[in-house]
């Protein structure tokens, strides 16, 4: 099913079949989509044949735990009433592609269109971003050209599979290409460039830097990468907030840029000692639930140099279970240069006032996205006006960062909202309009 | 009173330690570092080790190392009565190079432990004429080319040395078509030792085979010791280490013996040179761990570890321990009578991939 592009013009050979494609799956009705995408539910319940198949495919980066976990939230989210509801949420209407809408006067209509082909860019990091990116374009009716990571573990193909078993009539398989092709070979790149309607490029710096909207012939949506960051108020529950902050480090093993690796904690009473002991204690305990990976010698190499690098360069104090790599928190007593990546590190660093969140965050403005928060309910409404304020998409109560990918916000907009054209029909109406004319009597569908 | 550190260096370099000779120089070492750097005392402290009164393998086995990466980023605050007479540098191929300050005694006993090790790897035992594939030490500080010069210079044996590499305005300018004559006129002479990076001396074998020189036998006596940039001195000439020996010891008819490699470390005074078996011998001034980070244990005989090296030869910097990025695994053993342990290089660690939506901030940790 994958296809391994080679030359650009079999890549271009694919877009042209998308092109037919993509006309049937607009002309596809929304119920018929979420029929088939229902159907998919049974598939992907616990303990059948494709999650087992699955789990042997991700077994190797996430635990049982977060994997089975996440393929509950993937069963649960293909209900067609779930997906209506989230459609409406992020489209306004779960309609929004299958019919014209009147305003209330009935002169002005509207109604979304797909762009055509979109192409989506995966990153490596959370095995679920192939099904979330095959999601977003066919909930929004556009053929796909799917292009897989290099670390893909074989979940993306998988669940597409499964996908068109489910598609009786074949108008998915005509919209869907799942392709592989090194980021290296630009000339392939320049196809998605030159072709797609869309490109959505999810992961790091080089891969959107490689499609950047000036060498693009359609829309550019980039996510990533973000830098995830918690702030901990004065006032929550410290046991309650270290468990909820060690289950968002250690989930999805800080691969999701929403997972915190700098934990900013109100400086009040020893607060961040306090919090950073408690930390390095959850981290020990949410072992038991989400097993940390083995670690070869080259992790443990690169765990050891973030531990020597943070307390020669940064004076950080490090916690760290006895003899073990499993998680490392520093404390420092400010943001350090380096922010490490991975291995269930965080950087504590005490603030002051939360006034001081946009200088605070300020360092990180372009990788600001998801902040994870423990704070008393009382503080709530006051710390998310600032965090808002500071820069930040996304805020999520501690313990449940990354839980959601469908009917919130991403990177600040609803993501189905941009992968879709509204088109208004206007019959005219008002002081500026011919005034003898007749309003067309039009009534569109 | 002689000096331990010094008596430790007169011993035969492969010979058996029964007097602890070895633990009582990094006493000394240990405390003379102590007293110059009060930010590794505080290391110290802070790591929980304290500071043993004695040393033993136990207590050596506990005292916390430097992460060799730490010192490309951290320079230690120099004593002013310690007078620096020479800044090792290394090579830099992974990065930022690090520098190693030594103060006279330091770095005597650093040739006289490279000394040692040549001579009991049989590499200086003869008169010959070296041509070093090295930057010429006048123009750099790289451990590689200042340590050998000062060694081939105490070396009666070694009767003229001459460098091919130079450090130009652009970068290293290695002039081949001087190199490929240097040989040829040198072996004419006599005897040759050629030594420093293999790339390089890959090039000029090259070079003469592309001038028509398809085989060099070089007089009885010869001998080639490479020294690093196996992988990574010259961007795009990967070279494998056996298969460049037997290449280099057909085209020159050098016995397989008389070509061999040695392993060191800017920042470590031991270097390990082949012995005739092609293995790298610790030398009795030192102490080789492959250790698993994790725990700070010896990984089991035969595994793959990182490399710990423990050598109280340096009192001008506190490299009493360093724990490098270099994987390698330690035996016994060897056919060659040597009953030192002997280290096998297994490559550097490489830093992990992330292809993800994580924003990294910063460089890369790993050196």
């Amino acid at each position: 099913m994958i296809e391994a592009m080679q030359a650009p013009e079999q890549l271009r050979a694919c877009f042209a079949r998308l092109r037919a494609g993509a006309c049937r799956l607009a002309a596809l009705p929304l119920d018929a989509l979420l029929g088939r995408l229902g159907r998919l539910c049974s598939v992907w319940q616990a303990g059948s044949p494709a999650r087992q198949h699955a789990a042997k495919l991700i077994g190797g980066v996430f635990g049982a735990y977060t994997v089975e976990a996440a393929l509950n939230a993937l069963a649960m989210s293909l209900h067609a009433p779930i997906l209506k509801a989230e459609l409406a949420r992020e489209l306004g209407r779960a309609d929004l592609l299958d019919s014209w809408q009147p305003d209330e006067l009935g002169i002005g209509w509207t109604r979304g269109y797909p762009l055509g082909v979109v192409a989506q860019v995966l990153a490596g990091n959370v095995f679920l971003g192939g099904v979330i990116a095959l999601a977003q374009a066919l909930l929004t009716r556009n053929a796909v050209v799917i292009k897989l990571s290099s670390e893909d573990s074989g979940f993306t193909e998988l669940f597409a599979k499964t996908l068109l078993d489910a598609d009786d009539d074949g108008v998915l398989r005509s919209s869907i290409a799942i392709c592989s092709w090194s980021s290296a070979q630009d000339a392939l790149n320049q196809v998605l460039r030159e072709e797609a309607d869309a490109i959505v490029v999810w992961g790091g710096q080089a891969a959107v830097d490689a499609y950047p909207a000036d060498r693009c012939r359609g829309r550019v949506i980039h996510y990533g990468p973000r830098l995830g960051i918690g702030f901990v108020l004065d006032g929550a529950d410290l046991a309650q907030t270290a468990r909820d902050l060690a289950w968002d480090v250690a989930l999805w093993e800080q691969r999701a840029c929403s997972s915190p690796r700098v934990v900013f904690v109100e400086d009040v009473a020893d607060l961040p000692a306090h919090v950073a002991s408690a930390l390095s204690k959850a981290l020990t305990d949410v072992r038991n639930r989400l097993p940390a990976r083995p670690l070869t010698l080259d992790d443990k190499a690169e765990v050891t140099a973030i531990r020597e690098l943070a307390y020669w360069q940064e004076h950080a104090t490090i916690l760290a279970g006895p003899r073990s790599m499993d998680h490392t928190v520093l404390v420092v007593d400010r943001a350090p240069a380096e922010i490490p990546l991975g291995y269930r590190t965080v950087c504590v660093i005490p603030f002051r006032g939360l006034e001081n969140i946009n200088e605070l965050a300020g360092a990180y403005r372009s990788g600001l996205q998801t902040v994870v928060l423990a704070a008393p309910s009382s503080r709530w409404a006051n710390a998310a006006e600032l965090l808002a304020q500071a820069g930040f998409t996304q805020i999520a109560a501690a313990g449940s960062a990354a839980a959601r990918f469908l009917g919130l916000p991403h990177e600040g907009e609803y993501a189905l909202r941009r992968l879709i054209r509204l088109v208004g029909v206007d019959l005219g109406a008002g002081p500026l309009v011919e005034p003898d004319r007749k309003v067309p009597d039009v009534r569109l569908k | 009173m002689a000096d331990p550190i010094d008596i430790l260096l007169q011993a035969d370099v492969f010979a058996a330690d029964p007097d602890n000779r070895f633990f009582r120089a990094s006493e000394i070492c240990l405390e003379v570092l102590l007293r110059r750097f009060p930010a590794y005392t505080r290391f110290l402290d802070e790591r929980g080790s304290g500071v043993p009164r004695e040393l033993s393998r136990e207590s050596l086995q506990t005292l916390p190392a430097i992460f060799l990466p730490v010192l490309k980023t951290r320079a230690f605050d120099l004593p002013r009565d310690v007078p620096i007479v020479v800044q090792l540098t290394s090579s830099g191929t992974t990065g930022k190079p690090s520098v190693t300050p030594l103060d006279e005694p330091s770095m005597k006993r650093r040739v006289q432990a490279m000394l040692a090790s040549y001579r009991a790897a049989g590499i200086v035992s003869g008169s010959v004429e070296a041509l070093a594939f090295l930057i010429d030490p006048s123009q750099t500080q790289m451990a590689g080319s200042v340590v050998i010069d000062a060694v081939l210079k105490a070396s009666p044996e070694v009767r003229s040395v001459r460098y091919l590499v130079r450090q130009g305005p652009a970068g290293i300018d290695f002039a081949l078509k001087d190199a490929v004559t240097a040989i040829q006129e040198a072996s004419a002479r006599g005897p040759i030792l050629l030594v420093g990076y293999p790339a390089l001396m890959a090039a000029a074998m090259h070079g003469l085979a592309t001038a028509g020189v398809s085989r060099l036998p070089l007089p009885q006596g010869s001998m080639v010791l490479t020294g690093g940039g196996w992988k990574s001195f010259l961007p795009g000439v990967p070279l494998e280490r056996d298969d460049f020996q037997k290449r280099m010891a057909g085209f020159f008819g050098l016995a397989p013996g008389a070509i061999r490699d040695m392993f060191g470390l800017s920042e470590c005074p031991a270097v390990f040179v082949q012995c005739s078996h092609g293995h790298y011998h610790v030398p009795a001034f030192a102490w080789a761990q492959a250790i698993d980070p994790e725990t700070g244990c010896d990984v089991a005989v035969g595994e793959i570890g990182l490399l710990q090296l423990t050598v109280p030869l340096t009192t001008s910097y506190p490299l009493l321990k360093i724990l490098t990025t270099d994987k390698v695994t330690i035996q016994r053993g060897c056919p060659c009578g040597v009953a030192a342990p002997y280290l096998t290089p297994r490559g550097r660690t490489t830093a992990a991939r992330f292809e993800t939506c994580a924003m990294k901030v910063g460089r890369a940790v790993s050196a």
